[in-house]
């Protein structure tokens, strides 16, 4: 699969979307969309954006909400301010994280079903 | 160093050892210590759909897992000890009470539970009464709130973050804090820190710490 890079020297106001996995190195203000494919945040990137992708990690800062349809990944000395929705969600220690995280309910435990009803014979 | 029965006990329930100046040494984890309160917790939140959970402390990554695996939760991160550590640098513990009264943006009723962990420890008493009562309001009817208090004097200045290792059991992970531990709590306190809401669980553990599991009273159900 084809991948880009966007470099440390590249400011981005707008919208970003694409059908390809994508490093990020740069600024980008405004919003993200990658849905079927892994978007990184790097080291030196500064994301003020909504996002959204299959899979985001996280290396540097981003300020807005992050919605991947797989999974987020905070790596150490990553930073996010914003809410995540996610099914899968890891933040390493020493990453920065403030602001909500919603996880749907895929692989979670089911409370025991209710039985069924059984009808009432007359 | 000898390992005088205070170390290993130190080493063994809170998971870290006696620096030779008799300060806490941060930084470090211990292992397993069992929990009585979070399998009720959990199993408090488990047959409610989607449950809202305010964690006041640092974020552990871990236990975002566990709770998000578990419960499927949407889950508010606060860190509160790292807004004690920025008032405590700029010398204003003072305005505490006032901070916390402007600090979150959680609305009435709008949480099925609050971890507050051990940080009503590191308040002053009306610092924790502010905060305790934004607490009770936040909370849904049938809601909990898990606190830990500890039952004597711990000036160390560390903080603990309490990484779920499993149902029954936290690892107890130090790190460096600006201050000790503020204030010993009774029990006679929990009522009035938390007015509205009643303590269902209380277990005191062999580490002096007390788990605290308070809950809103439910909504009375509506007359036919």
């Amino acid at each position: 699969m084809s991948m880009g890079n966007i470099g440390k020297s590249v400011i981005i106001k707008g919208e970003l979307s694409g059908s390809e996995d994508l490093t990020i190195e740069g600024q980008v203000e405004g919003k993200i969309e990658l849905n079927n494919n892994v978007l990184t945040i790097g080291t030196n990137a500064k994301i003020k954006a909504q996002v959204f992708a299959k899979t985001v990690v996280v290396l540097g800062e981003v300020t807005g909400n992050i919605n991947a349809s797989e999974k987020v990944d905070i790596r150490d000395n990553g930073s996010v301010d914003g809410d995540i929705t996610s099914p899968k969600v890891a933040i390493a220690e020493g990453a920065h994280f403030r602001g909500a995280i919603d996880m749907n309910r895929a692989g979670a435990p089911k409370s025991p079903a209710k039985p069924e009803a059984t009808p009432v014979k007359a | 160093m000898t390992d005088t029965p205070d170390r290993s006990l130190g080493a063994r329930l809170f998971g870290w050892a006696k620096r030779a100046d008799g300060h806490a040494d941060p930084g470090r984890s211990g292992p397993p210590v069992g929990t009585k309160v979070l399998a009720k917790l959990l199993a408090a939140l488990t047959h409610r759909e989607a449950p809202v959970v305010a964690d006041l402390g640092p974020v552990v990554g871990s236990n975002v897992s566990f709770l998000g695996e578990q419960l499927g939760c949407k889950l508010r991160v606060e860190d509160l000890y790292a807004d004690i550590d920025r008032l405590t640098r700029e010398q204003a513990l003072d305005a505490m009470p006032a901070f916390l009264e402007r600090r979150f943006a959680f609305e009435p009723e709008s949480l099925d539970a609050v971890l507050c962990w051990d940080v009503l420890d590191y308040l002053d008493k009306p610092a924790a009464t502010v905060l305790g009562k934004q607490v009770v309001q936040w909370v849904k009817p049938g809601g909990v709130v898990l606190c830990f208090f500890s039952t004597v004097a711990a000036p160390a200045p560390v903080y603990t973050r309490y990484v779920i290792a499993d149902t029954d059991h936290l690892i107890y992970r130090t790190s460096p804090a600006t201050h000790g531990k503020r204030t010993v709590y009774q029990n006679r306190d929990f009522d009035r820190l938390f007015p509205g809401l009643s303590v269902t669980e209380s277990f005191l553990l062999l580490n002096k710490t007390r788990e605290v599991l308070l809950r809103k009273k439910a909504a009375a159900p509506a007359r036919a």
